[in-house]
């Protein structure tokens, strides 16, 4: 290969005055970000981490003569979940304890003693007729992109055991939640996230206060179906 | 001093602005009798949401909204979240009712006729509906050194409707529906001009004006 061949043009062929080292360095260090940049977009999808805290009206409507034990677990109290969209991004949702608020608030409205019990199994002596343990069985979401719409969706499915005080299972209850972001315009995906999370959540405390009492019904919990019977109805 | 170039694309702008595609619409009433109004904002708007699928679009309540409230005799309108919030969960989309048949029980509920009392809304407004494509066809192609060829279509229907039910005496007051369609083009000989047809902005003023009319 004969490498004394002018390669280019005659504008290379212009002799040209070495840079000052100062120069040439942050040239280096700015062409080395650009390609750590662009080697990052290629090799992953963005990371989104989204906070959910939000406030549940008081609902409007008559507690019962009912008491309900309802244990919290961990995972309901503290519930985070991460996915990975369609698309390749990372969707890390926390929400804190905002479930626990929600379902807390909508029992404590509904009935007249909630008590939160240590564990998933009623003990010897416990002052409840019913024990409640919620669960969230799903969470999963739609972005903008994956929908081609403008609006964030979210579903959620949840899942409340009913313990009779004696150990008796009598089943669980399940309840399917929706949600989505409204106006788009000017808002961050991040915010619209959060809006859908938290409309989502309202649905789910709309089922609990108005589902709840029915469910007891239907179920004929020992001594406090009679009592169930009076809460709300659609 | 002046630029010949600038001329010529601010006449393309003009041309842009001023043209549009063909929209067609018509719009029922039915009323049963006058509303009451006070000078407290005695009505909200609610947008119908059955499901996730299924939602008026917040920007066509926005739209609506800011109608009957700006301009001259505007209509004061009370903030439906707040309606929503001090009634929960009686207007929430999974239990709200869906007839005004159902707003008698819906008042027997304990609290809820107070509660609405309370509020000082009297009427609110159910506005269901939504904005679809329906059709759509020809086909353009782009190339970026010769620019775009060729010709778009397609049309939307904007079908929407504003209930008004009278919550003290748990009765419909009456139906507006609004039914408009529209075709927008995109001709394209190297740069593609856009005539829009503006669907469902044509539906927001055709409600709201009648809606308007009929709370003033």
């Amino acid at each position: 290969m004969n490498t004394d061949l002018p390669r280019h043009g005659p504008a290379r062929s212009r002799s040209r005055a070495p840079l000052p080292r100062a120069q040439c360095a942050r040239r280096c260090a700015a062409a080395a970000l650009v390609a750590v940049g662009l080697l990052a977009g290629c090799a992953s999808g963005k990371q989104y981490l989204i906070s959910v805290d939000g406030s549940i009206p008081t609902p409007l409507v008559e507690s019962l003569p009912v008491r309900v034990g309802v244990y919290y677990s961990p995972e309901f109290s503290n519930y985070t979940s991460a996915e990975e969209s369609l698309s390749g991004d990372t969707w890390q949702v926390a929400f804190a304890d905002l479930q626990q608020r929600y379902v807390h608030a909508m029992l404590t409205s509904a009935f007249d003693e909630v008590v939160i019990s240590p564990t998933a199994t009623p003990g010897t002596d416990v002052s409840y007729d019913v024990l409640l343990v919620p669960e969230v069985e799903n969470f999963s979401f739609l972005t903008p992109r994956e929908s081609g719409s403008k609006f964030f969706a979210v579903s959620m499915r949840h899942f409340v055991r009913f313990i009779g005080v004696d150990g008796t299972d009598y089943g669980a209850w399940e309840i399917n939640s929706y949600g989505r972001s409204r106006s788009s315009f000017g808002r961050s995906i991040k915010d619209l996230a959060s809006e859908a999370c938290l409309d989502a959540m309202r649905d789910l405390a709309t089922s609990v206060i108005v589902g709840l009492p029915e469910e007891i019904v239907n179920r004929g919990i020992d001594g406090i179906a009679e009592q169930a019977s009076r809460g709300p109805r659609l | 001093m002046t630029c010949p170039g600038f001329r010529r694309i601010g006449a393309l702008g003009a041309l842009l602005v001023s043209t549009t595609g063909c929209v067609t619409s018509r719009i029922d009433t039915s009323f049963n009798e006058s509303v009451e109004l006070s000078d407290t904002a005695s009505v909200v708007l609610l947008a119908r949401r059955q499901n996730v699928e299924h939602e008026t679009e917040s920007g066509f309540m926005d739209c609506i909204k800011k109608a009957i409230t700006s301009g001259a005799d505007p209509v004061p309108i009370g903030s439906d979240q707040a309606f929503m919030d001090k009634l929960f969960p009686w207007f929430e989309p999974r239990i709200a009712p869906l007839s005004d048949e159902n707003l008698p029980d819906l008042l027997a509920k304990p609290g809820v006729a107070e509660r609405i009392l309370e509020s000082g809304v009297r009427y609110i407004v159910w506005v269901d509906g939504s904005t679809e494509l329906i059709d759509g066809g020809g086909q353009l192609s782009c190339d970026i050194n010769i620019g775009c060829f060729g010709f778009n279509w397609w049309e939307k229907g904007a079908d929407y409707e504003a209930a008004i039910w009278d919550l003290r005496d748990a009765k419909s007051m009456g139906l507006i529906s609004t039914d408009v369609s529209g075709r927008s083009y995109m001709p394209a000989v190297v740069v593609p001009i856009p005539l829009i047809a503006r669907t469902q902005a044509a539906a927001c003023k055709g409600l709201a004006s009648s809606l308007r009319e009929y709370l003033q």
